[in-house]
């Protein structure tokens, strides 16, 4: 625990409104960041010569815009002495980048730095592997294109890099079985699962109308704030929408073919007590759905930033990365909290526990995620998670989870709570990732 | 020697493996689980105290990410029994990936955040794939094959060797600023070009050189399929090479063409790092340590200069001189690169590229920079020699630059 570790300082967030499809598709993922970044350099009037770092997370590194965070922060106008890199975590991409900057902050590499997080899922394309070796030109993928179209598929295999997004190659699931299994393994019930999200859309809904995020928001194509809560709107005055949505997995589906899944997964399967058969949880409605969408933030040493004349918004006093089992992946945040707060990194933070927080963030890959780390943290740390701490905007079901940005807008919300209740002190973040791994932050008020 | 130094307990690479080589069949988790199996397994043998369940950090540098999947060290991580380790991502600054990984395990471990990292890169070109953008095609049913050909495109070009800044390839700013260089320190271009040939051929003499005397022998573990010795050196008429002018790429390119400019290539390289109280308590015995790095920025067509800026800001920040280093591995992003790096930083080409440079052995993209440091420091032990000096430049415009130390003894 070095002294420079109690003057890390958050002075500034921005993201652009979530969306999936129609309305954000023409911005891809550098454009998408570039608006970000842009307005951050206007509205806290930074001078970008002051930047030493920007990291910004990206699940799918964009083809056409290689190292994202580069292209991006030059197209929005930061300068080119820069070092500007993008990280890959699966869906703790931004909080990781966000633990970079620090470590450069805290090792002196750095007195001002950029953490951000992009996705543009509606870009995520197609892509064909060639079997028989890469590198061929298109000219000889005309020729075997002329020799029949069926010779031509034995010979290319063709992916959707959407449904492999969500796919977790380590352990060959995807993130849906992921949510299934964690709500057996959890006791999580689907009248629970669905009353949370239709809980999580009013709220959504409420923050949204009320223009409660407005103050950490930038347009993007159009788009002034996030419109997928205002599309579903009317779902609330029905939920029974919420109960009666078909499972994603029906009755013919593999998975549920228990025992063949089971055998798949035999020995992840077997630590964790799993024996089917399940019944089905996860719905739609109950999942959150890709997005589009970039946030960023402004992290500093606390006497550079005053030298800059910035205003610091919060301190980072904790937080903590930590690996779990791939096959309940999700319930990364329950360690990842219990790390944050065991294990201080700060003085601050010390002695500080989940009771004294008044907001607290939480990414929601599913509401049986979401709710299976409830549970669990109750059962297994006896950390109760008060319901009108968490969420309180709404999460990633409501807005949608572009991979590399949600993490950004569990930040943003948290000032928005904060400019909205001047009482509120501590809050802490957390996110679950592909693959099995858990971070969370803890954040205090910045008062000098 | 301060016992929180960061120092490096083993450093290995798989073979360069040229396109549809011996490597093409692995992916990228498999090239990386296999190197990265092979590191730990030698660390396990050289020390009961150790093992791989210590790991607890791991970045990995990449360049082409297209299909690779989710979290490419999380996927190694399982491939070489690492369980559940508890931070692990991708670092993507293009060929500077696999450095980047090496300063942010290094910092991960002066914080404590840390007690062991494994760092590196992987790049495995060979798998990367046609893509089409869902933006021509929502739903693959849709998908005509007669289409196919207008709207496909390479995965590799675009991920490394494209500047999406400028909309050009990166070939053209080299050429361009090589020219630039050239006119302005009133040299002969026609001189300049035999000379970037001859250097091309210098670095093939000597990486078949060295691969004929096993000078490699100790950095490289085998993975499935391949054999050991690095594929490309030996593919190219060396005579011809500088006889002909070669290929350029552009159509005005007076100064580039194949045989000065580093083939793409398939390469995992990782080392193991931890601090030098772990070490000695474990009786681990390093290869040597990471003294300091430094990075630099430069505007996107000028990236040929970046690594040069970053050697440079790296001299001032450690105060030392071009001559204090013993060794300097230079990542030759094309052949002009190394000759004005030479002139402006005054190297010794007898210290520069001992064994060959990528230009003979091929780039792995995300792995060049962990693949250069990893022979850096085993050419140190072999030699002798100390201090070393690992420089790339990244296609944006940045350059790092790394300077080690051989552990004298421990």
């Amino acid at each position: 625990m070095s002294d420079r570790g109690e003057n890390l300082v958050i002075c500034g967030a921005l993201r652009t409104p979530f969306s999936f499809g129609n309305r954000l598709k023409a911005l891809r993922s550098e454009v998408l960041l570039g608006v970000v970044l842009a307005e951050l350099l206007k509205k806290y009037r930074l001078d970008p010569k002051t930047i030493d770092m920007i990291a910004a997370g990206s699940v799918q590194q964009d083809t056409k815009a290689p190292n994202v965070a580069r292209i991006a922060s030059l197209q929005a106008g930061f300068g080119q002495e820069t070092n500007a890199y993008s990280i890959q975590a699966n869906c703790n991409s931004g909080f990781v980048g966000l633990l970079t900057v620090l470590g450069h902050i805290l090792s002196g590499d750095a007195g001002l730095g950029v953490a951000a997080g992009v996705e543009s899922m509606s870009n995520f394309g197609f892509r064909l592997n060639d079997k028989t070796g890469m590198c061929s030109g298109k000219a000889e993928i005309e020729d075997k294109l002329k020799a029949g179209a069926a010779g031509f598929l034995d010979e290319f295999s063709v992916v959707d890099c959407l449904e492999e997004g969500l796919k977790d190659q380590v352990n060959d699931m995807a993130m849906l079985e992921v949510a299934e299994v964690m709500a057996h393994v959890y006791g999580v019930t689907r009248q629970e699962a669905d009353a949370y999200a239709l809980q999580n859309l009013a709220r959504a809904v409420r923050a949204v109308e009320g223009n409660r995020l407005a103050g950490y928001l930038v347009g993007a194509g159009g788009l002034a704030q996030d419109n997928y809560p205002l599309n579903r709107k009317r779902m609330l005055a029905n939920p029974a929408l919420f109960s009666k949505a078909p499972p994603v997995f029906g009755p013919d589906s593999e998975f549920l073919n228990t025992e063949r899944f089971a055998q798949k997964h035999k020995k992840s399967l077997d630590s964790l007590g799993f024996h089917g058969p399940i019944t089905p949880t996860v719905t739609m409605y109950n999942s959150c759905i890709p997005g589009d969408g970039a946030g960023a933030l402004i992290v500093a040493e606390e006497e550079r930033a005053l030298e800059l004349g910035l205003v610091p918004r919060l301190r980072v006093i904790s937080w903590a990365s930590v690996g779990v089992n791939p096959v309940v992946m999700g319930i990364g945040p329950c360690e990842a909290v219990h790390a944050a707060f065991t294990r201080p990194k700060t003085r601050r933070a010390q002695g500080l526990e989940m009771d004294r927080m008044d907001v607290i963030e939480i990414h929601e890959a599913f509401a049986s995620q979401a709710l299976s780390v409830f549970k669990e943290s109750e059962k297994k740390y006896r950390r109760a998670w008060n319901q009108e701490k968490v969420n309180v905007y709404g999460g990633s079901l409501a807005y949608t989870h572009p991979l590399g940005a949600t993490n950004m807008r569990l930040v943003t919300d948290i000032l928005s709570r904060f400019d909205e209740d001047p009482a509120a002190r501590y809050a802490m973040a957390c996110g679950c990732a592909g693959g099995g791994q858990g971070t969370a932050f803890v954040f205090e008020r910045y008062e000098r | 020697m301060s016992p929180d130094d960061v120092v490096v307990v083993e450093a290995v690479r798989s073979i360069i493996g040229s396109s549809h080589g011996g490597l093409k069949d692995l992916s990228a988790a498999q090239l990386g689980g296999a190197v990265a199996d092979h590191l730990l397994a030698r660390v396990e043998k050289s020390s009961q105290a150790f093992s791989r369940s210590a790991i607890d950090y791991f970045v990995c540098g990449m360049g082409i990410g297209a299909g690779v999947g989710q979290n490419l060290p999380r996927q190694i991580a399982q491939q070489s029994g690492l369980a559940e380790i508890a931070t692990a991502f991708v670092v993507n600054e293009m060929c500077g990936s696999g450095m980047e990984a090496i300063i942010l395990g290094s910092q991960a471990l002066k914080l404590g955040e840390s007690s062991f990292a494994l760092v590196g890169g992987v790049e495995a070109p060979d798998g990367s794939p046609w893509l089409i953008t869902r933006s021509q095609l929502i739903d693959f049913k849709d998908l005509r094959v007669a289409d196919l050909p207008e709207k496909l495109f390479r995965a590799d070009v675009y991920d490394s060797l494209w500047d999406k800044t400028c909309g050009v390839h990166t070939i053209v700013h080299a050429e361009k600023i090589t020219a630039e260089w050239v006119a302005r320190k009133g040299l002969d271009p026609e001189v300049f070009k035999r000379k970037i040939d001859e250097y091309a051929k210098l670095s093939h003499d000597r990486a078949l050189a060295a691969a004929a005397a096993g000078d490699f022998q100790e950095e490289i573990v085998p993975v499935p399929g391949a054999g050991l010795q690095d594929e490309l050196p030996a593919k190219k008429n060396l005579e011809l090479m500088v006889r002909r002018r070669g290929t350029s790429y552009t159509p005005d390119g007076r100064f580039l063409s194949n045989h000065n400019s580093p083939p793409l290539a398939d390469c995992a390289s990782f080392l193991l790092l931890t601090r030098r109280r772990t070490a000695e308590q474990l009786g681990l015995k390093p290869l040597g340590r990471i003294v300091s790095h430094a990075r630099a920025g430069t505007a996107p067509e000028r990236y040929l200069l970046a690594s040069l800026a970053a050697a440079r800001e790296l001299l001032q920040k450690t105060k030392t001189r071009i001559e204090d280093y013993d060794l300097v591995e230079s990542n030759t992003a094309f052949g002009s690169q190394m000759l004005i790096n030479q002139a402006e930083l005054g190297l010794d080409m007898s210290k520069v590229n001992i064994h060959g440079d990528c230009i003979a052995l091929g780039h792995p993209i995300g792995a060049a920079g962990a693949r250069i440091t990893t022979t850096l420091l085993h050419a140190l032990k072999r030699t002798g020699k100390k201090r070393g000096l690992a420089m790339t430049c990244l296609g944006g415009g940045n350059g790092i630059a790394l300077a080690v130390e051989r552990e004298e003894k421990i």
